[in-house]
This record gives C-alpha cells, structure tokens and sequence, in this order.
C-alpha cells in the first residue's frame, strides 16, 4: 500500500518564487487567500499533500537550480536505505535539461551547482554562476564564497562543459537511471518530457509519462506554465515560476491520475472547484494595497 | 554467438596480456579494449550501439584513483590520491585538491557500477566484472543478488580467463 509520495526536480517542484521568509514583497501579495505562506504549501507537491490529507504523505526533495545529478544520487540513496519499502513509495521526477553541472567542493565537503550557458561554439565562455543554495541567508553565503576558489570553477567550466559531453552525459544517465527503476520495480511518473527544452525527451523516449489532458503537448506540467507568478500578479512580480494558480491545477492533475491508476480510491476532483477568480481578486486588492503605500 | 569482447576500464590495465591470452584460447574472436575512460561513456559510445548478441563486455571498475575530465577538445583521466597533500598550483593539481574528495568519489564509484550493472543485468547483455567489489558498499539487494555469478575470483588475468571459460564465452 502506497504511503509516500516523493518529488523530485527542480525551482517549478520546488514552489520557486514563494520563498516568503525571504520576499516580504511576495508574501504580502499572497495574503489573506486562506493558504499557510510556506514555499512547500505553495508548490504542487505541496498543494498535493492538501488534497491527499493524511492518508498519504508527500515528501518534496526538489531544490532551486540544481539539476538531473542531484536527483540521481538522492533517488539512490532513498532506495538504498535499510528500511526503504518500494511497495509504500512512489517517485515523482521533473527532470531538468542542459545547463546545470554540480562539481564536489572539498572545501565546502558538499556538492556545488554551476548553472551554465553554452555558447554557439558549444563552450561555455561567459562568467559562470556558482552556488550551494539560491535561498540562504547572506552570512552563510558570504562564508561558503570565502572557502571557494571562484577563479578555478571559472576555469574549469571553460575548459572542461562542452555541448555534445553535457547533451550525452544527460542522454546516459538518465537511460541508466530509468532502467535501474524498472528493474528494481520502483513505482515512478516522469512529470515532464523536456520535448519544451530540446531534443533530450525524444532520445531519451521517458517511460511512465503523465498525462495532464489529451491535447498534444500536454505529458508535462509546463502546460500549465502559462499560469506563472507573473501572470497571477498582473506583473507586478515577474517570475515565470508557476503560482498558486498553476501549482492547484497540476496537484490536481497529479491526484486524478492516481485516482485513475487506482493507487487513491477516491472520486476524481473537477479543476472548477479551484477558486481561481477569488484568489486572483484577493491578490489583485493586495497589490492594490501595496501601490497605494 | 559471441564475435567481440569488449574489456572496458576506468583505471589502467595491462589488457595486452589478456587479449593475447584470450587469442591463444580463441583466436577468432576480436577484442577492443577502452582503458582510463569513464565507463558510463563509453558504453554509451562503444556498447550500445552493438550487436548485443554479438558481444560479451568485460566491465572493469578501478577502485578509487581515476577521475576522468573533459580537457582540451579530449577526456583524459587525471589519477589522484586522496592522501596526497604536496599537491601544487597548476590546473590539474588544482582539480584534485578542490573537486575531487573521498566522499563524492565513494559515490560516484559505487553508483557507476550499480546503475551500469544494472543496465547490463535488465537489457540482458553478456558480461562479467573483473573484480570483486572490496572497495564498493552497495547495499542494493537486487545488484547484491544478480552480480554474485558475473564476478571474477579477482581482477588478475588467470581469474578473468577462468570466468569466461565457466561462462562459456571462450
């Protein structure tokens, strides 16, 4: 019997954009909708875990920035656990594309992320942008900066990320990393084709893809990316992240399909029953409230 | 039938001895070997697309000592000690003092061999591992289970050979 549900991925799975504690701006806009002000509430695992209420437990292990690597190693590492049941779990994956590279820090004894962009020549070429936590407070990040030689990664990243070596090393893991699923009976839904980033998906042909409706294009959540924090603030934030909006429509996606697979023995839930007009009205008076400041 | 044995290793390996000895076996079967390279690229590159009825692979996983890079337009493979603290400024030594640490190698070495021995095992190729895992702590049950009859005595010629004679590819 299934007892947890386990997501994995990147900012979209983990509620990017709602880190409050760090966003006064943000958290006064999402006032008042009747929705505890957590970044995990705001997310669709989060808003998930609503719909599910105690009967199954959502575990959201996806983090800001990092990328396929991170995914990889925690997945094993869950399965390897002494008292991991693979009849009680089930994986959730957001796969990212191209553009992430974690490196081990000696000096950190931690893993480091490198968000890179290849250049036409298929080098990375422009200053690269290296860190441990999007989300963290200055002190801890000054600290970390001051044990990392910048000038190295720098150069490492010039020499050493290449298109085709990123392209194929993201093309093989992830084929060994889905084969290992299978052949461990691992329950797993891959939540997004990356057919909106490249080529990768089609190589790749993922298994166990969701559906999120039947029109083409939708065996991924980035259907419901028209419905982003930018939309839902009137651009009063600018961020393409999904908001609360978006993150209700895929949770509830996500809970019909498990209802359809026979893993919740629940009736179906109609995405009408999601108030969008009144959370829209209730942020649309709090920016209101903001400008009038 | 098997027509090529593919021996692959992440750390150096005198694989002239062992295709000679194979030859004076079985001189009609042809060897490749691909040595100081990373195994999870190369089998992507060399394995895959082959005739898997066609191959036996021989999958040599070295024990901590090897990291391979992208460097220069080519992979090379930069070998480390981890003890080693006279390390000096220049770009490679600078690789081993700040990337390369026990904790991140340990799991890269053991999910490598994990994640491509179960490829192996799932898409039903011929293969054996010429060695026994003393530096590795999988602990998954399933790898634990099917690698028990793929394993050579140790990673010595005598021990690879008598393997494939008891798995009847040579």
């Amino acid at each position: 019997m299934i007892k947890f549900l386990n997501f994995y991925g990147t900012s979209f799975t983990e509620g990017g954009g709602f880190e409050f504690d760090l966003k006064p701006k943000t958290k006064a806009v999402y006032e008042n909708i009747d929705e505890d002000l957590t970044t995990f509430n705001f997310s669709y695992p989060g808003q998930l875990q609503k719909l599910c209420g105690d009967s199954l437990k959502v575990n959201n292990y996806a983090k800001s920035g990092w990328g396929n690597e991170r995914i990889y190693r925690m997945v094993i590492d869950k399965i390897s656990e002494p008292n991991f049941k693979k009849e009680e779990n089930i994986f959730f994956f957001e796969f990212s594309d191209l553009g992430r590279k974690e490196y081990f820090s000696k000096q950190l004894s931690d893993y480091v992320l490198v968000n890179y962009t290849l250049n036409e020549n298929g080098y990375q070429t422009d200053n690269i942008s290296l860190i441990k936590d999007y989300f963290t407070t200055k002190d801890i990040i000054e600290y970390e900066e001051s044990l990392i030689d910048f000038d190295f990664y720098d150069k490492l990243c010039k020499n050493s990320l290449f298109s085709k070596n990123q392209y194929d090393s993201v093309i093989y893991n992830t084929i060994y990393f889905i084969d290992f699923l299978k052949y461990n009976n691992i329950n797993f839904y891959v939540l997004d084709n990356m057919k909106h980033h490249s080529l990768i998906g089609n190589r790749i042909g993922f298994p166990n893809l969701m559906r999120f409706g039947n029109e083409v294009g939708s065996q991924s959540i980035f259907k419901f990316s028209n419905f982003d924090i930018t939309y839902e603030t009137e651009n009063y934030i600018k961020d393409n992240h999904f908001g609360l909006i978006g993150n209700k429509y895929i949770a509830y996606n996500i809970y019909n399909n498990l209802i359809s697979n026979e893993i919740i023995l629940e009736k179906k839930l109609n995405t009408k029953e999601i108030n969008e007009n009144e959370i829209l009205n209730t942020i649309s008076k709090n920016i209101n409230k903001l400008l009038a400041i | 039938m098997i027509k090529y044995i593919y021996f692959i290793s992440d750390g150096k390996f005198d694989y002239k001895t062992l295709t000679k000895r194979i030859h004076e076996i079985n001189n009609t079967i042809q060897i490749q070997c691909f040595t100081e390279n990373s195994l999870n690229r190369i089998v992507y590159d060399k394995i895959i697309p082959q005739n898997k009825n066609e191959i036996f692979v021989i999958l040599d996983f070295s024990n901590f000592g090897n990291y391979e890079i992208f460097h220069k337009n080519k992979f090379i493979n930069i070998e480390y000690n981890l003890e080693d603290e006279t390390l000096e400024n220049d770009y490679i030594s600078k690789i081993k003092k700040n990337i390369i640490g026990y904790k991140s190698e340990s799991i890269r070495l053991n999910n490598q061999a994990l994640l491509l021995c179960t490829f192996f095992e799932k898409n039903n190729y011929n293969y054996m591992i010429s060695n026994m895992f003393e530096f590795l702590s999988i602990k998954n049950k399933e790898f634990l289970s099917f690698t028990k009859s793929k394993i050579s005595k140790t990673n010595q010629i005598d021990d690879i050979i008598f393997k494939m004679k008891e798995m009847k590819v040579i």
